[in-house]
């Protein structure tokens, strides 16, 4: 098994241009995140060469495919719907890529039924894909994407048009399947839980760029530009209005409080030149009580916001949040959510505070 | 809501005017075309049919040249169909509106363009004959089998052109990509993916040339000599001038038959061809790749010009042409049209074809838009499936004939009759495309808002059909002024209109005349059709 490098694909529209980058890992799941429209689907096309880039590379095991045909870079792809012929049988579908391998009658047979046995649809030979159960159909896509033996596999959102619950159960297999055979694959997909799940890096796409990619873990809690936490929502940004030091520490100043941010002292100068966001953990704040905290510190890290709406999810409790005109969720447990339409102080630990801003620090996009 | 059971019952149910509707318009003249066969005994009269030799031979005849015709529109209109699913070149819209012409020219018109451009004295008779210095005309197959097979697949090339190329540019692109990526060759991705997928689009309109081929009259009448014609031209024959009245149903009853397998054949397609396939992906259109694709492409629009534009054009050359005593250099002008003008009975015959265009293209309407909104709520599938569709199996001369015995003299509501009839089918398909008819959801809003079912029609359905409804209707008023079949069937006397005061300047030679009248009526016809965009409603 391989790797699959992407190096500065670029396709250029009137209106939009796909600029991607991109390295998945030999035998890991590299899930490709972003909106509806931003370029995922073109960038896959132009992996697996059904789509002529205007520039850039594709590499395949360290060896350059951009000139190869489709069917001969190694890559398998899983569409959209899996796009299972509908006028073949699940055997026809499985055997479909095996042609020009010449095999016999018989061979092709063999062939066919271990593919199935592996993806554990043995006797389904002579089924139809609109008899199939949508699970019996991706093992079907699968086994029939595994037959040419590829090295990398593409999933171009599979499981876009099912219903949650099966989407869910589907994803999983799919991780099971990979770990088990240990290809490589790229999965990509505009729904962010499925990514997060499935993926063992993550990388967020928007409007045609790679915004980030590292595993999901780090994207999550350290993303890498205001675009990126926003798309993830995975914690406030708060517009910072000024940086001072203050006892020694470098302060940034928000319409809501004060966000100290220790250990970043030698603050790049031209990186702030940009406009700057104080970032945290949704689930990272916690109320403060009058008791709890000493006055002289309470101003550091604290700020003031009231529960606009608190939406119940099982065991957590999202919380619609405004501070000083700013807007964004917080994740509280049960028992320390705040009553919609009551006002408190909430306080961030200072080590879970980070800068981000609406540019993209990093100088290659493999970087982690 | 016990109060309310009754009143509900006072709604009248949509199947309790169709079904009389539809009975009236299609059954009753059917049913009267078919009695005569039991004056003296069905099975005598069907024995004496079988064992005249020209009833064999024309059913044999009237087959093979719509089989014939049939092979030759599929392949005029599909490399048409694949030019415009998945070229983009210029004149492409030019192309795409050809597929009107089946539907908005009279077949009259085309049998005269064919006379003009490939008969003995015609423009390339006459051109080759100078070219090469002939004496003969070298193109002596018009009035024969040929001739009237290439006049069917030229007229019909247009129809398989745009159902195949509707169903090909929806080919879901994704099919083709993972057959690509599976090491298939371009070759293997169109053998075993595109065909599979355009296959049931063409059987359908395969079916529907054969039809409509099967079905020919005029251009049989013209072409087919004096020999023997279709079952068609047949049953008019002995109808009209042998008053063999049961020898004519049994023409009637067989040549339905024929036409209900070929209706089964075209139905079983249509339900295949119409798969679920409007979320996916499409292959986007794109310009030639190599030279000699842009050359075949050129060599296709050539040979669609020469062969296909000739004739339409060489019948407003003709009818601008001012014919003298002596041949002479072209001689341009409006003579023609103003000789016309001033016909005793032109003024009331153009009345006559606005009036009966408008009264069958209301009627067409008005049940495609019942029937649509009938059908929707109908729980048998077969019948909703097939009722439609059934009109297309019944030939406009059978029905005129049946009137004809229903009210023991033609009259023009019985042509306005089999008009709508014939017309309806294509009306109903325009109609049908609507979403406001597709599309349950709005009428059930509707109806959660507060309205009555009736009420819904009014205000939710009718003015989403609108355009469409508009499209149907233009479609018939086309195919209805253009017709000449039921009037030509069936003549009321003193009642003219401007397709069959065409076919009598044809019959009588008057042929600069007679393409004056061609041009007025195409014009006329050609531009309710465009108006609205009505072809949109044939795909």
């Amino acid at each position: 098994m391989v790797s699959l490098e992407l190096r500065q694909l670029v396709k250029s529209w009137p209106d939009m241009t796909v600029s991607a980058s991109l390295l998945a890992k030999t035998g890991t799941m590299l899930a490709v995140a972003g909106p509806s429209g931003c370029g995922k689907s073109t960038m896959l096309r132009m992996a697996a060469g059904l789509m002529k880039p205007d520039s850039g590379k594709v590499f395949v095991g360290g060896f350059d495919v951009t000139e190869s045909e489709p069917h001969k870079r190694g890559i398998g792809m899983v569409f959209q719907d899996y796009a299972l012929f509908p006028h073949l049988d699940v055997a026809g579908n499985v055997a479909y890529g095996l042609r020009a391998k010449r095999l016999g009658r018989a061979r092709l047979a063999e062939r066919v039924g271990t593919l199935l046995a592996a993806v554990d649809l043995a006797g389904f030979e002579h089924r139809k894909p609109h008899e199939l159960s949508g699970g019996e159909r991706q093992r079907v896509a699968l086994a029939r994407t595994l037959a040419v033996e590829p090295s990398v596999v593409l999933f171009d959102e599979p499981l876009s048009s099912l219903d949650a619950s099966l989407r869910k159960r589907l994803r999983s297999d799919i991780v099971d399947e990979q770990r088990r055979l240990g290809f490589t694959a790229v999965y990509v997909t505009h729904d962010l839980e499925e990514a997060m799940a499935i993926g063992d890096s993550l990388a967020i796409m928007d409007a045609g760029s790679v915004l980030q990619c590292a595993s999901p873990r780090k994207v999550w809690s350290e993303p890498a530009t205001i675009a990126v936490a926003r798309f993830m929502g995975s914690g406030p940004c708060l517009p910072v209005l000024r940086m001072e030091h203050r006892a020694g520490v470098l302060t940034a100043l928000t319409a809501s409080g004060e966000f100290p941010l220790p250990g970043q002292e030698s603050h790049e100068p031209s990186i702030a030149a940009g406009q700057r966001c104080v970032f945290f953990e949704r689930s990272a704040a916690h109320a403060v009580t009058s008791m709890s905290a000493p006055e002289n510190t309470a101003d550091q890290g604290c700020f003031d916001a009231w529960c606009v709406r608190a939406d119940y999810a099982g065991d957590v409790v999202d919380c619609l949040m405004d501070s000083g005109g700013e807007r964004f969720t917080l994740r509280f447990s049960r028992d320390t959510a705040p009553e919609s339409g009551s006002c408190r102080r909430y306080k961030v630990p200072a080590d879970t505070i980070r800068m981000i801003t609406d540019r993209w620090a990093y100088a290659s996009p493999q970087s982690e | 809501m016990a109060s309310k059971a009754p009143q509900r019952r006072l709604v009248v149910h949509p199947g309790a005017v169709l079904f009389p509707a539809f009975g009236l318009f299609l059954l009753v003249p059917l049913a009267a075309a078919f009695s005569p066969l039991l004056d003296g005994g069905a099975v005598r009269n069907l024995a004496r049919a079988f064992s005249e030799p020209r009833f064999m031979r024309s059913f044999g005849y009237g087959i093979s040249q719509a089989a014939a015709s049939t092979l030759l529109a599929a392949l005029v209109g599909l490399p048409g169909a694949f030019l415009l699913a998945r070229r983009r070149f210029p004149g492409k819209k030019f192309l795409s509106a050809l597929s009107a012409v089946p539907f908005c020219v009279p077949p009259l018109i085309i049998a005269i363009g064919f006379v003009l451009y490939y008969g003995r004295e015609g423009f390339l008779n006459r051109s080759l004959m100078s070219i090469f210095g002939l004496s003969e005309p070298p193109l002596q197959f018009l009035y024969s089998f040929s001739g009237v097979v290439l006049a069917h697949g030229f007229y019909n090339f247009p129809v398989v052109m745009r159902l195949v190329g509707d169903a090909w540019a929806t080919v879901p692109k994704r099919h083709e990509d993972a057959a690509r990526l599976l090491g298939a060759s371009e070759r293997r991705v169109f053998f075993t993916m595109t065909l599979p997928s355009i296959l049931p689009a063409l059987g359908a309109a395969m079916s529907l040339v054969f039809l409509m081929c099967f079905y020919s009259f005029v251009i049989v009448l013209l072409f087919g000599g004096p020999g023997v014609g279709t079952p068609e031209v047949e049953l008019y024959r002995a109808a009209r001038f042998e008053f063999d009245r049961p020898l004519a149903s049994a023409f009637a009853l067989a040549e339905t038959l024929v036409a209900m397998l070929a209706l089964y054949a075209y139905a079983t397609f249509e339900r295949r061809a119409a798969g679920d396939r409007r979320d996916a992906e499409r292959s986007a259109p794109h310009g030639f790749k190599s030279a000699s694709g842009a050359l075949m492409a050129l060599l296709y629009g050539a040979f669609i010009l020469v062969c296909f534009m000739g004739p339409l054009v060489s019948i407003v050359v003709e009818s601008l042409t001012v014919r003298t005593a002596m041949q002479g250099p072209w001689n341009p002008g409006f003579g023609n049209y103003a000789s016309l003008f001033s016909r005793r009975g032109f003024a009331a015959a153009v009345l006559n074809t606005m009036m009966l265009g408008l009264s069958s293209a209301a009627l067409a309407a008005a049940t495609g838009f019942a029937f649509s909104v009938g059908l929707k709520r109908s729980a048998s599938s077969v019948l909703s499936k097939l009722l439609p569709l059934l009109p297309l199996g019944v030939s406009g001369v059978v029905l005129a004939y049946g009137w004809n015995a229903v009210l023991g003299s033609p009259s023009v509501f019985a042509i306005a009759a089999v008009q709508a009839v014939s017309a309806y089918p294509f009306a109903l398909r325009a109609i049908q495309s609507s979403v406001g008819l597709s599309d349950e959801r709005y009428v059930e809003a509707a109806r959660s808002l507060g309205s009555s079912r009736l009420g819904a029609t009014v205000r939710v359905r009718l003015p989403m059909a609108a355009p469409s409804l508009a499209s149907g209707f233009a479609l018939a008023f086309a195919m209805s002024a253009g017709d000449a079949n039921a009037i030509i069937a069936a003549p009321v006397s003193g009642f003219e209109t401007l397709a069959l005061l065409l076919y009598r300047l044809a019959g009588s030679y008057r042929l600069n005349e007679a393409c004056a009248a061609a041009v007025l009526l195409a014009a006329g016809t050609g531009f309710v059709f465009f108006w609205k965009d009505a072809r949109d409603g044939l795909a």
